[in-house]
């Protein structure tokens, strides 16, 4: 068992002017679950790629049982038993899981070539040794998130890793993955394996670090026995000068009911995977209202965002959007007949990755941007700036977006389709992803404004407590179909939603807007 | 707004450059007699004197142009493999017209047949786009495959139909002479023509930067999810710029035509379009930048060549060269084709006949 030291670790970006990291240290000790915790943006990933080899730092030092060493690449750091699963995992979709775990270290046949049977094999061996039950044959596009996160785990495993970094672990995954993962995690804990994750989520670092190190701004604020600190006293720490009480922000407003958009009998087939399909979906979204729907994995949630996305074409019904058909191409959320539209991949499509900020944003407005065909510069700063602004990204308009730190695309995202003036219709999927308290609080007060100010709102989102938090109405979907629209309220649970999305309960005595289908 | 970096880039291709001469240098070193003399032969000769000067240049024009064709496609990520076929049967339009208006002005006839031979290849080009935006037929594949008959057809035309009686060459009739570009630095065949090829590259650049319409483009090359979600019309973007590609390989061959050749001649283009290839991945698409990477490739040219004659260094060796530079440059872009060799593996699984409609369903 090694014990690792991180000492004055600085670290300068000089395409984005920042520094990410000021005399960071850390300590680890080993056989514990060591969280790092911080905002988006407090330097967290940055220390930890260090850590793994993946960044040089400019200067300090790195210790490995008090020896100083110098990374130069991941693999460097993977011969010392270090190793990362980063927040967007790098499988290969065309690769078995079993390739994909030990991917460059095959076993090979007596004339080197893949010894595939042995590589199933010793996958499956090691799979079996730390107790996951994933099924390794399986080809890698067609793992569930939480099974692709295991890969990544066991692809450390097998390189003898004992330091695992683990990048937001918890941010795909559902409730159920998340309880697996943890328990997961216990176990390799208690095998001797030290493990580090990458965390905002108060709640679930008290659940499961011994130990946490609170950074902030690129400085580590100090380090914490988790038995040590309250939740209250972490997240203030966190957050600093923001209020730290989880308040409900209120839901009352006059309620409308001029439809903004209507979903008429839409049923989506494909062929073979028949769980993925949405059957008879009827719903219509009214302006300032909210409505969210909430799924499992795998139960329409990606296909209805599809369908209002333009990519797959209903097989039977039809959608409206302010009275005429469903546009074919969105228009820019700030012209009139425009779309907000928060998709749930934000890296795919969501953002170009290639390109700047200004330019992901100039793209959704070809028209006002790119008068008589040439681009408009003062007006396309002007723009970005006011996006930028909205929920105080931290990049300039010239950045990189894969320069970004996972929180900050987001909010470039969102702060792009909810800038003044809002849309008459929003589609936000997973709108809370990857975000830390204080900049979640500033997107659902958004959200709120948007909706106050007129805006239909139709949320997907697979996490239940943002459904209930921002939602005005319910809608749970289930094998495709609704299996009932609630209003929310005081009498509507965690619990009963996770019922219905289970396919168990039914919305009992709150007014169901249409009633459930449950044949065939 | 719109900068490009450098760093890591560069430095890569500093590097592909330098292991190009450098296993030039050896290839030379094993398999010529005298080393010494075939190293002269290889690097200086060709900038010696006027002829050999001249004529590197005017290889320079339609690696420009259709260098920039490539840049088109692959800049909307779209994989033109038809250069070639382009290049010919834009030739070949181009010398049928000039021929037919042998009795008009050279002004003319230069704007009928550009304008031909930019419609000839303009032509197959958008074939390849309209297959794939209508039937998902991949470009890169259609392309090459259009491209491998077109060549054999215009071979045909010029052996049969086109034939110039007079001739002992397998050649059409030449171009009235008055049509020709005029030369610069004879009697090398360097003529006005790299002066429409920097032009062209200059528009070029100033599209693809400067114009809505070199935006979207890009977009859709960079991210055709996120273009599509931005409500571009990427099936547009499939379509135009292989277009635009194919109408410049055309033009690229009536340039060698109108400036060197005088007539289309079986074999006439040696490769161009692959060339070009080459030289738009130098240039890491950027139009400006290819007027150095086409200088690149056409001294290397031009240094083998001059090492095959001179010192008798036998054409294989002097292929191998070439290929070998070939093998660098692809070889450090090779994510930029990761997407169309993933494409091809599913492609040849499709073939087996079980899971036929996977790659087309997202």
């Amino acid at each position: 068992m090694k014990s690792v030291e991180l000492e004055d670790i600085d670290k300068y970006f000089p395409s984005s002017g920042t520094w990410a990291l000021i005399q960071a240290r850390l300590v680890l000790i080993p056989g514990q679950i060591h969280a790092v915790v911080g905002e988006n943006g407090a330097g967290k990933t940055t220390l930890m790629k260090i850590l793994a080899g993946h960044e040089r730092p400019d200067s300090g030092r790195i210790l490995v049982q008090g020896n100083a060493v110098k990374f130069n690449s991941p693999a460097d750091a993977a011969r010392l038993g270090i190793g990362m699963v980063h927040q967007h995992f790098m499988t290969i979709p065309g690769l078995s899981a079993a390739q994909n775990i030990l991917f460059g270290s095959e076993p090979r046949t007596a004339f080197g070539f893949l010894d595939k049977k042995g590589i199933l094999c010793t996958a499956a061996d090691c799979a079996a040794r730390y107790g996951f039950s994933i099924d390794v044959t399986k080809k890698a596009e067609s793992l569930s998130v939480g099974e692709q996160q295991q890969v990544e785990i066991l692809r450390l495993l097998y390189k003898n890793c004992d330091i695992l970094i683990l990048d937001e672990p918890t941010s795909v995954l559902t409730d159920q993955e998340i309880h697996s993962l943890f328990s997961v995690l216990r176990q390799l804990k208690a095998s001797g394996k030290t493990i580090v994750i990458i965390s905002h989520k108060v709640g679930e670092i008290k659940k499961i670090a011994d130990r946490l190190s609170v950074m902030k701004d690129g400085r580590c604020l100090g380090e914490f026995r988790a038995s040590d600190i309250s939740s209250h006293a972490l997240s203030d720490l966190i957050m600093g000068d923001y209020e730290s009480p989880r308040k409900k922000i209120k839901t009352t407003f006059p309620r409308q009911s001029y439809p903004i958009l209507e979903i008429k009998n839409v049923s989506i087939h494909r062929q073979k995977r028949k769980s993925n399909t949405l059957r008879d979906i009827t719903l219509s979204v009214n302006e300032k209202e909210i409505i969210g729907v909430c799924a499992l994995a795998n139960n329409g949630l990606k296909e209805l965002e599809d369908l209002l996305a333009g990519r797959l074409k209903p097989d039977k019904g039809s959608v409206a959007y302010l009275g005429n058909p469903y546009p074919k191409l969105r228009k820019a959320p700030w012209l009139p007949g425009g779309i907000a539209y928060v998709p749930s991949d934000r890296i795919g499509r969501g953002s170009c990755t290639d390109r700047s900020v200004a330019e992901n944003i100039v793209a959704l407005d070809r028209d006002s941007f790119f008068p008589h065909g040439l681009l408009d510069s003062a007006k396309a700063q002007a723009r970005t700036l006011k996006a930028i602004q909205v929920l105080g990204v931290k990049a300039r308009p010239e950045s990189k977006i894969r320069q970004l730190s996972g929180g900050n695309i987001q909010k470039m995202i969102l702060g792009r389709e909810l800038s003044e003036p809002p849309a008459n219709f929003c589609l936000l999927c997973e709108p809370g992803w990857g975000l830390d308290y204080a900049s979640l609080r500033r997107t659902y007060k958004r959200i709120l404004e948007v909706r106050n100010k007129g805006s239909a709102i139709l949320l997907l989102s697979s996490d239940i407590d943002e459904i209930l938090e921002l939602s005005d109405r319910i809608v749970v979907l289930h094998e495709g179909m609704i299996a009932g629209i609630v209003t929310n309220g005081p009498g509507i649970t965690k619990a009963k939603l996770g019922a219905m999305m289970m396919g168990l309960g039914r919305s009992d005595g709150e007014p169901c807007a249409q009633p459930e289908k449950l044949n065939d | 707004m719109i900068k490009k970096e450098s760093g890591d880039k560069g430095k890569s291709l500093i590097f592909t450059l330098l292991a190009a001469l450098i296993s030039s240098c050896l290839l030379l070193l094993f398999f010529s007699e005298s080393f010494f003399d075939s190293f002269v032969l290889f690097f200086i000769n060709p900038l010696a004197n006027r002829y050999y000067l001249g004529n590197m240049i005017a290889f320079m024009a339609p690696l420009i142009v259709a260098g920039l064709g490539i840049s088109f496609a692959f800049e909307s990520h779209n994989f033109n493999l038809g250069g070639e076929g382009q290049i010919y049967a834009g030739s070949l339009a181009a010398v049928l017209v000039a021929i037919a208006m042998k009795e008009q002005s050279a002004a003319l006839i230069w704007l009928a047949s550009f304008t031909a031979a930019a419609a000839a290849g303009g032509a197959l080009g958008a074939l390849s786009g309209f297959l794939k935006r209508r039937l998902a037929v991949d470009e890169l594949i259609s392309s090459f495959l259009v491209s491998s008959i077109v060549v054999l057809v215009v071979d045909f035309c010029i052996t049969g139909p086109f034939q110039d009686p007079l001739s002992n060459f397998q050649a059409t009739r030449a171009i009235p002479p008055a049509a020709a570009l005029p030369k610069i630095l004879p009697p090398s065949s360097l003529s006005t023509g790299i002066f429409a090829a920097l032009l062209a590259m200059v528009l070029g650049k100033f599209i693809l930067a400067r114009t809505r319409f070199g935006f979207e483009l890009r977009l859709c090359g960079a991210n055709k999810d996120f273009a599509r979600y931005a409500g571009i019309d990427e099936g547009l973007y499939a379509l135009v710029p292989m277009l635009i590609s194919g109408a410049l390989h055309g033009v690229a061959g009536a340039l060698m035509i109108f400036g060197s050749y005088g007539r289309l001649l079986r074999g006439f283009s040696s490769g161009v379009g692959w060339s070009a290839i080459a030289v738009a991945l130098i240039a890491r698409n950027n139009p400006l930048a290819l007027l150095p990477a086409a200088a690149f490739y056409a001294y290397l040219d031009a240094g083998s060549k001059s090492v095959m004659m001179g010192a008798g260094a036998s054409q294989e060796i002097v292929g191998s060269i070439q290929a070998v530079i070939f093998l660098f440059i692809t070889a450090t872009r090779l994510p930029f084709f990761k997407a169309q060799t993933s494409f091809l593996r599913t492609m040849l699984k499709s073939k087996t006949g079980t899971k036929k409609s996977r790659w087309r369903s997202q």
